[in-house]
This record gives C-alpha cells, structure tokens and sequence, in this order.
C-alpha cells in the first residue's frame, strides 16, 4: 500500500478505497440486516413462529443462490465483466432497490408480505454479489487484493461487533437506510457521471496487474476451481451451522456478542480486525492449503472448547471461545474476498464469483438453516455443537490428507 | 553422535526455559467435577470448576477461594478472599471468612452465624482476585539472562548456522507473515493446550506442547538476536565470527528487548509483537530445517 502512495497513483489508490468501501457495506449490510435483523422482523415484529422465519430464511438463500448464478452467467455471456460503468450503473441499480427495499420494511404486517418482500431482497443480493465481486479486477491490483479483503472485513466485522449490542430490526433499519441513502448519490454520480480518473479506472482491467489473477498464471483446472468451492462450502457450513445454534443460547450471546458491556463488544472486534491483519498478511505469502487448514483448525477448535464448556454447565461464558470464533470469520472472509478474484480473468469474474459466493455461502447458509430446523426439535445444545465439532474435525482431516496428496504446481496449492 | 548433539542442544536450551519461570511458588487445589468432603489445612487457594463440595467445620485454606461453577458448602474458614462467579455458595452457622466477598453470579446463601470479616463487593466492580507477583528481577538477573541466551546463540550458531540463519531471515525479511504466523501459533497453540489439559488425561501432552512453544519462541528470540548480531559487525564494519556475532547479537537484542518491555503502555504490547515474530519464524522455517520463501515470490 505504500508503495501505491509514493507512485502517487490517485486514481489507482481512490479504486482501491471505493472498492473497500462499497464492499465493507455491503457486507455491513449484509451481516446486521440481512442475517440478524431479519430474523427479529419475523419473530418479534410479525410474530412468526421461530420454525416459519428460519424456513423463509433458508428460501431466501436459495433464492439469492440461484439468482446470483443465473445473473453471473448472464453477465459473462455478455461480456459485462470488462466493463467497468455498466458494473457501477448495475451497482446503483443494487443500492436503489436495497434503499426502497429497506424502507418498505417497517410496513410489512403479513407472512406473505414478508416472503414477497423476501423474494426481493434475493433478487437484490443475488445481482449484487456477481456485480459487486466482479468489479474487483478493475479496481484493485492482484498484488493488493489480500489488503483490499483485509481492509473490508475489519472495516464490516469492527463496525457490526462493536456498535450492534442491541439486535433489533429497527435499529439495524435505521443504519442500513443512513448507510444505503449516504452511498446512493455517490455512486449515482460515479456510475453516470465521466471523469479522466473513472475512464483510468475502466481501462485498469486491461493491465497485466489487473487482469491475471494469482491463481491463473498456471491456468486454472476446473478441478482445482471446484476444489476451493467445496473447501468454502465447508467452512460456511461449519460456521453457520454452529453460530445458528449459539445464537439461540442466551448465556453465549449476552456474554459475547450481545453483552451490555461494551468493552467486551470492543474486544471481539479487535479480534476481528487483528484476524483480518494477520489473513491479509498469510494470503499474500502462504499458499491456500495451509490458510484452509487454520480455519477448519480453528473452527474445530473453538467448537470443542463450546462442547467442552457446555458438558461441565458452566454459568458464565469465556470470552476465549468468541475470540478463536472471531479469528476463524475473519481469516475465512478475508479469503473470500479475495480468491475468487485471484482464480479469474475480467471475462470469467462474474460467473465464477457467483460460483463461488453462491455455491459455498449461500448454498451452505441454505443448508444449514434447513439442517438446524430439523434439529431444533429434537437435539440438544450439547449434541447440536458436538455434530458441528466432529464434522469441523472430518474436514480437518480431510483437508490435511489432501495438504500430502501430490498437486499441480500452481500457486493455490 | 548427531542424536547426541541435539539432544544436548535440546537440553541447553530447555535450560533457558527456567528464567521465565515466575519464581513465586503458587499451589491451588482444584475441583471440576463428583462430590467432595474437604477436612484439615489446605494451602494455597481453591478453585471450584464444577461438581459439589463440602467444607467441614475443622476446614481452614490459606488462600482465597474462587467459585466459577458447582456447589459449594463452607462450614470451615478460609483466611483469604472469596470470590463467587457462578454457581451456588452456600455460609454455614461455622463458616468464617478472614478476606473480603465478591460476589460477581451465581447464588449467595449465609446463614446467621456465618462471619465476614472483609468487605463485600458486589456486581462487576469485584476486585481480580491477588496472584502471587512476580519477585523483582534480581540487580544483575536480566544481564545474566542476556549472557546466557548470548552463549546459546554461540552455541547453536556453532552447530546449526544454517538454521539459525534461515530463522532470523524469516523473522527480518518477512517480519508481518511470521508475526502473523506466530500470533496464531501463541492464540491457537495456548488455546489448544489448555483445553486438552482439562481431560486431564492429556495433560502430559499439554505440558510437552507448552515445552514446545516455549523452545520455539527462544529459538525465534536466538535467531532474531543473531541477525541483530550481523547488522551490528555491519554497522562496525568489523567481520566477526558466526559464533561471536550471535553471542553479541543476541545479548544486545535481549537487553534491548528487556528495555522495551520495560516501557509504560506499549512496552508489553511490543514484548508480544516480538515474540510473535520469533515463534512465527520458528513456525514459517520448521525449526530453521526449511527456507521460508513466500508463495508470490
């Protein structure tokens, strides 16, 4: 990054910076009124019961799936990955309809509102996520890119832990709305208005830099391709699957995420934000292998000491199992933000990105959520966390017998 | 013979080891679990994790008593504090505390007779309970330290140039991807640990990894010392010996090292950072068996 400020290459480094900003609120977005604050609309504001909410929010992930893979395809044949103001035009498009969206959202008062309004929301988050990622080889440099992710998940995970003690629709709307409508004549202005500086950002994706992702230069197999979705899906699902349950236990939520007190807020923040620092640094000098061994590893780690602290029914919490959860989100998002970018070109970008984000995120929060349901019934917390751990420590292994296997010589290795 | 020598280099260093050790001597019984009687003079402080006890009137405990989970009666007298986290703590008519009572959760029941002779604090502002603090470092201990982390840079330096080099090359050349390393290595390695040390069973396994992540980071600290030891005969201009630079290298860096931590505020945060790179080094190089070289070069 200093390097870019002694070149002195503004309109490089202000590509850079919108880039980080668009994605850490979109992501904002995303995590606060997506994936909390929607569930608090249907359980406490319409009064849904808890079974109805999270199958409504397993549809809208496999709706956002399916579209997002629909408009990546769609967006390749076209060729809109090498162009950079039909990108932005699309993510004004994405903002406008999550700005109305949001809105319209203190008004809903039935089920069938809130799956209509449901259906809208996928279709917002599902163009997004190939718009949004896509535009990634056109703003930020190969070598910049484990920096960008690293800058985007503290940026989000700092501003959604220490602020968001309070987990209500309400205050997740007022936010998103102030976030949405400060973003919305910006972007407005950069996707329609020409400037020497936007027409230096559009020809970026054509510079070697730009446009030959790390994981390319050896040529990427499909294999391999397919190899890092299934390690992702793997690490969503684990994540998901656990959080889903340890969101509704209170004495995990109010002595970590949602604790009164603040300092402990602002301590699993800094977690977040240390993890983001040191993946940034790991992404851009270790091979994968080992960043997808940590996580799995640390996953299976802090799942255990869960397990472990829920068979001897301890009161209070320790904050060392929030803290290695914090580590292990933050190193995997700081991935995801950054490889699908690395394993494409500006003409394969929107396809594979809406491979990877939709086939491991949300396909795997899909899943989960319909896997939770069907336990919540009948599984204890103890056996709930105990599953996620043992399948933690299966793709562990699994992923460290393929860490000896013989591979391809390419940098993903 | 090569055995031989690493054992004893093994050794060597385990030796180092011994200066971090805190040279108070603490003891703590600790109950996780089943139902206990508790008779007699116990010294040092209890730490309840679970399960339930009983403290018989004839009990007495030098130390404090932390209730973290379980149930637990106290008929006895315990000459320190009591701090109750969770759980229930229940004051028999015999009961006698010498120290204060904290009370941050669980559930309180005294019964009339029961006697506090401290003060009690209740809800979050409960005062951590005293651990046993560190003596002063001895007039001429950091400098002993230093000479005897300098003589084993000397030593290893004399048998492992080529690992010690690929350590300190790591730790210099690649300082944020080995503080990274090493920061997750100290977090995750820890964390590990302790948790494989309450099976008890593991407990061996988790003092050996404790060993281990000891060893690495001295290692880090020798091999930071000994690059620190080359830009000092650069800076000299004067060529030293491989063995000599180190011993310099490293006494200069630990002494230095000691001087930071020493600072106010970001003095411990800068001993970590350090550390970090060291272990992550360690980490990046398998020991200094292996060149670090980054996956983009």
């Amino acid at each position: 990054m200093f390097a870019l400020l002694k070149s002195r290459n503004i309109p490089s480094l202000f590509g850079i910076s919108l880039f980080v900003g668009m994605m850490a609120a979109g992501y904002y977005y995303n995590l606060t009124f997506v994936q909390l604050g929607l569930e608090d609309l249907g359980t406490r504001l319409l009064r849904l019961s808890a079974t109805a909410v999270a199958r409504d929010m397993a549809l809208l992930a496999l709706l956002t799936c399916v579209i997002a893979l629909a408009f990546g395809r769609w967006m390749t044949r076209q060729g809109w990955g090498r162009r950079f103001r039909r990108k932005m035009q699309l993510s004004f498009g994405v903002i406008v309809l999550q700005s109305a969206l949001t809105f319209m959202s203190a008004w809903l008062n039935s089920e069938t509102a809130f799956l209509l309004w449901l259906a809208g929301v996928s279709f917002a988050l599902g163009v997004g996520v190939p718009v949004m990622f896509s535009l990634t080889t056109d703003l930020v440099p190969v070598r910049w890119r484990g920096w960008a992710a690293t800058l985007v998940t503290a940026l989000a995970y700092f501003a959604a832990a220490a602020f968001s003690g309070e987990w209500r629709f309400e205050t997740f709307r007022q936010i998103s709305l102030l976030l949405l409508l400060a973003g919305l004549p910006a972007i407005g202005l950069l996707a329609f208005l020409r400037h020497p500086w936007l027409d230096a950002l559009a020809a970026q994706h054509l510079r070697p830099e730009f446009a030959i992702g790390r994981f390319t230069r050896g040529g990427v197999a499909r294999k391999q391709f397919f190899g890092f979705i299934i390690a992702m899906f793997g690490i969503y699902f684990v994540d998901s699957l656990g959080f889903l349950r340890l969101l509704k236990t209170p004495l995990y939520m109010q002595s970590a995420w949602q604790s009164p007190d603040f300092d402990i807020r602002l301590f699993i923040a800094a977690t977040h934000v240390v993890g983001a620092m040191a993946a940034g640094a790991l992404y851009t000098s270790l091979r994968l292998r080992p960043l997808f061994l940590w996580v799995v590893g640390i996953f299976a780690l802090t799942h255990l000491q869960y397990s472990f602290h829920i068979r001897v029914e301890a009161e209070s919490g320790v904050l060392s199992m929030p803290m290695l959860y914090a580590l292990a989100v933050s190193l995997y998002t700081v991935l995801n933000f950054a490889i699908w970018a690395d394993l494409s070109t500006p003409d394969t970008i929107p396809f594979n990105a809406a491979l990877g984000v939709a086939l491991s995120g949300w396909m795997a929060t899909f899943l989960s959520t319909g896997l939770a349901i069907a336990w919540s019934g009948h599984l204890s917390l103890e056996r709930h966390i105990q599953v996620v751990d043992s399948l933690a420590m299966l793709f562990f292994l699994a992923l460290l017998v393929f860490a000896f296997l013989p591979s391809r010589k390419t940098e993903a290795a | 013979m090569k055995t031989a020598r690493l054992l004893l280099i093994l050794a060597s260093l385990s030796l180092l080891l011994t200066a971090c050790g805190a040279n108070g001597l603490y003891q703590v019984t600790l109950i996780t679990d089943g139902e206990h009687q508790l008779t007699g003079a116990y010294p040092g402080d209890l730490l309840m994790l679970g399960g339930k006890a009983t403290l018989l009137p004839d009990f007495t405990l030098q130390g404090s008593l932390h209730l973290v989970s379980g149930q637990l009666d106290l008929h006895g007298q315990v000459f320190g504090d009591v701090t109750l986290l969770g759980g229930k703590l229940t004051l028999g008519p015999s009961a006698c505390l010498g120290g204060n009572l904290n009370l941050g959760g669980g559930t309180f029941h005294p019964s009339p007779g029961s006697v506090i002779e401290g003060h009690t604090h209740t809800g979050s502002g409960i005062p951590l309970p005293d651990l046993p603090e560190q003596n002063a470092t001895p007039p001429g201990g950091t400098l002993l330290n230093a000479l005897l982390f300098g003589l084993a840079a000397a030593f290893l330096t004399r048998y492992f140039p080529r690992s010690i080099a690929r350590v300190g090359e790591a730790a210099s050349r690649h300082a944020l991807v080995s503080g990274s390393v090493g920061l997750l290595v100290a977090v995750v390695g820890i964390s590990l640990l302790v948790t494989m040390a309450y099976t008890i069973l593991l407990i061996p396994i988790s003092l050996l990894g404790l060993f281990a992540l000891g060893l690495a980071a001295v290692f880090g600290w020798i091999g930071l010392g000994a690059t620190a030891g080359n830009l000092i005969g650069r800076v000299l201009n004067r060529p030293l010996s491989p063995a000599k630079s180190a011993f310099i290298g490293t006494l200069a860096f630990v002494l230095v090292l000691e001087l930071i931590t020493s600072l106010p505020l970001v003095g411990d945060l800068l001993g970590i950072i350090v550390a970090a790179i060291g272990l992550g080094a360690v980490s990046l190089t398998r020991f200094g068996f292996q060149t670090f070289i980054p996956a983009t070069e």
